[in-house]
């Protein structure tokens, strides 16, 4: 199938926002502000560019991912194509029935019951009564709520509601269908079971366009990927490198490389002085942001020891995004005949960072240090000295794919059978 | 801003004339539909005195202009009892208020639908009107009531009293639509409305025959487009009972149609920013 189901060119949406102490939000003021104009200072508008330029076709039955940063123009896109704000200029073309999910449970009315607030909410959302109908125990079914169809849904518990409201919308039958973000609600079993359910509709030809934060969820869905980056769009024939390009933009600021002299107020104490803290690759040469997971990387703290000191424990502590503490090591950890012999001057460590057993994300390495047992003198929660890096791509290699797992860590573990029955 | 065609194509640009796509709101129906239904269902159900109050308004309102009119104001109303003479002219004057109401403040109540989904927005200060008309069905109901009460015989002109709605509705639907785009862009209007309600039962022929117009106000005073409506009820009801006379009965009629048609230019022309500045 070749057929181009959405040919979109150029498509801008300019916001204007207004500076100044006027409010224009109610007749009264736009009365007021008559009046006033001769006496009326400052006050500008700024133009805020949504959507610049935005060229794309979708052929039938691909699944484009849409990704990028918040504010980048993502839902603006899809509102312009669901025909719910209109470009300022360009334009695109969409043939075929769209179906747009821009969030679930639109149009609820608390009131009436969960029967009645299928046919209302799919009405709403464009199907036709006997469609609903033909649809209704598929809903039901899916939703998990047969006992309570003819409860009004206030009384609905929030995941009731949730399920119920994705199930109508799952059931659309557009051949385009624009879905924003609406993945993000529910718990992880009902998580799975939507994602199944967009697999379901991709499979069967339909023409979708995802926009979504869930990189798992784009790489396991999307044929193609675009990025929107301040309203400008790029386009990736490799999801993959959509999703690098995109993580990469939004990596946090700090570098693989730490050093004392490039910092305001270099950290020190009486015993240490950090003096570098680098990630390095095999060869020692400092990482790039973003690093796979089969890749092996080291860290490399260099310091100056000021006075022999048998209780100095140092060592970095691992943050993940979040700012959650997850571990820390030190030169002293293992057996004492393996510890390293540290000298008065500048010492180099160095130690490899079990990338392989952790989760994708931000991480930050802090350089912590201390005298066992006595006091600190590094602490990793002030950050003085700290790299970062996202760990990203190269999981393992099963086909079977799912959502970016829980949890901080995410090793692999080998599984074997073992031979003879279990007794 | 797009043209459907029958193979379902859309083209998407910049939205250039304020012309109403007739076709596609009759494409929309059911979704007309479903939205009165849910109007309608979400103010009666829960609530017992729902369907009750239908019947106190027109009722409570009635007695209050006999009381202020009739008995205070001693205003005649020809050979018809006063009670039926003011019920007719609340019947209508309530229909088109209770649209106007509901109307004005129905699009920033919808506002998340707004946001989310494309449909016609015209549909929704329709869909409000619905449940005034439901009201409106309920109080003619008291109406017949009445004229039992009062021993009133109704004539051949009953047979136009469908006219007389129709006329009634596209008079509410002319200031709906101009109130309802305004206050999606200014909030503060839908606090105006029952003020401009208020001063328009007064200057509307509610209470009294708009015929008691004299001299040169009468053509001031046609400008209602309400007076129209009043007058066509009132003569469909009881019998002709004073009306302002052809050429005023005109004048009223085209301001409602001058107030439609700018309704609906105005409408869509701030519908275009309906779902950014809501």
């Amino acid at each position: 199938m070749n057929r181009r189901v959405i040919e979109a060119r150029e498509l801008s949406k300019r916001y204007r926002i207004r500076h100044g102490r006027f409010r224009q939000d109610g007749l009264r003021h736009v009365m007021t502000g008559w009046l006033a104009r001769p006496f009326r200072r400052g006050g500008t508008t700024e133009d805020l560019w949504a959507l610049r330029d935005v060229t794309f076709d979708v052929q039938a039955g691909e699944v484009l991912g849409v990704i990028g940063p918040n504010g980048s123009g993502k839902t603006t896109l899809l509102k312009v194509l669901s025909r719910i704000t209109p470009p300022t200029s360009g334009q695109a073309k969409l043939i075929g029935r769209v179906g747009s999910l821009l969030e679930v449970g639109t149009g609820f009315h608390p009131d009436l019951t969960g029967r009645e607030n299928i046919y209302l909410n799919g009405s709403i959302l464009g199907m036709r009564r006997r469609e609903i109908a033909a649809l209704f125990d598929e809903i039901v079914a899916f939703a998990e709520i047969e006992r309570f169809l003819d409860t009004p849904v206030k009384r609905y518990s929030s995941g009731m509601y949730v399920r119920l409201a994705f199930a109508i919308a799952a059931h659309l039958q557009p051949e385009i269908l624009l879905i924003d973000e609406v993945l993000a609600v529910g718990d992880v079993a009902f998580q799975k079971k939507c994602l199944g359910k967009m697999r379901d509709v991709a499979r069967r030809g339909r023409t979708v366009l995802f926009v979504s934060h869930n990189m798992a969820a784009v790489r396991s869905l999307c044929d193609r990927a675009m990025l929107l980056e301040a309203g400008r769009a790029s386009h990736y024939d490799d999801v993959e490198q959509g999703v690098r390009a995109y993580l990469a933009a939004g990596a946090p600021r700090t570098g693989r490389q730490w050093l004392t002299e490039q910092t305001a107020c270099p950290p020190d104490t009486d015993v240490v002085r950090p003096v570098r803290l680098a990630l390095v690759d095999s060869a020692g040469k400092v990482i790039g942001p973003i690093v796979p997971r089969h890749e092996r990387v080291w860290v490399e703290l260099d310091f100056e020891l000021k006075r022999t000191a048998d209780d100095l424990t140092i060592g970095v502590a691992v943050y993940d995004m979040i700012g959650t503490y997850l571990f820390h090591s030190y030169q002293t950890d293992g057996p004492e005949s393996g510890w390293p012999r540290l000298q008065v001057g500048l010492n180099r460590l160095s130690a490899e960072l079990p990338v392989a057993l952790l989760n994708e994300g931000d991480y930050r390495v802090v350089v912590q240090a201390a005298l066992h047992k006595n006091r600190w003198l590094l602490r990793a929660d002030d950050a003085e000295a700290a790299v970062s890096v996202t760990i990203a791509g190269g999981r393992d290699d099963s086909p079977l794919w799912e959502p970016a797992r829980r949890g901080p860590l995410a090793p692999v573990l080998q599984w074997q059978r073992m031979a003879g029955e279990p007794k | 801003m797009s043209q459907p065609n029958a193979r379902h194509e859309y083209v998407i640009r910049s939205p250039r004339g304020l012309d109403v796509n007739f076709r596609e709101l009759w494409e929309y129906r059911e979704l007309f539909g479903a939205l009165a239904m849910r109007a309608v269902l979400g103010r009666y159900r829960q609530t017992i005195i729902g369907v009750l109050w239908a019947v106190v308004r027109p009722v409570v309102t009635m007695v209050t202009l006999t009381i202020v009119f009739n008995r205070v104001g001693k205003m005649a109303s020809g050979d018809t009892p006063y009670l039926l003479f003011a019920l007719a002219g609340v019947v209508p004057w309530l229909l088109f208020s209770h649209c106007i109401t509901g109307a004005s403040a129905s699009l920033v109540t919808s506002a998340e639908m707004i946001k989310k989904v494309y449909f016609p927005r015209l549909i929704i200060p329709a869909a409000a009107c619905m449940t005034a008309l439901v009201d409106f069905l309920v109080s003619l109901a008291v109406f017949a009531a009445m004229m039992l009460i009062v021993a009133w015989a109704p004539t051949w002109r009953l047979v136009l009293l469908p006219a007389a709605t129709l006329l009634a509705l596209l008079a509410a639907l002319g200031p709906a639509l101009w109130l309802s785009a305004l206050n999606a862009r200014y909030r503060d209007v839908m606090h105006l409305v029952p003020f401009l309600m208020t001063i328009g039962m007064f200057i509307s022929p509610v209470g009294y025959a708009s015929g008691q117009v004299a001299g040169p106000w009468r053509w001031l005073y046609s400008l209602n487009p309400m007076v129209s409506v009043i007058d066509s009820f009132r003569w469909v009801l009881v019998g002709d009972a004073g009306g302002v006379g052809a050429a005023g009965f005109g004048l009223s009629v085209a301001v409602v149609a001058a107030l439609l048609v700018s309704g609906l230019a105005v409408f869509r022309y701030m519908e275009r920013t309906f779902a950014d500045v809501i």
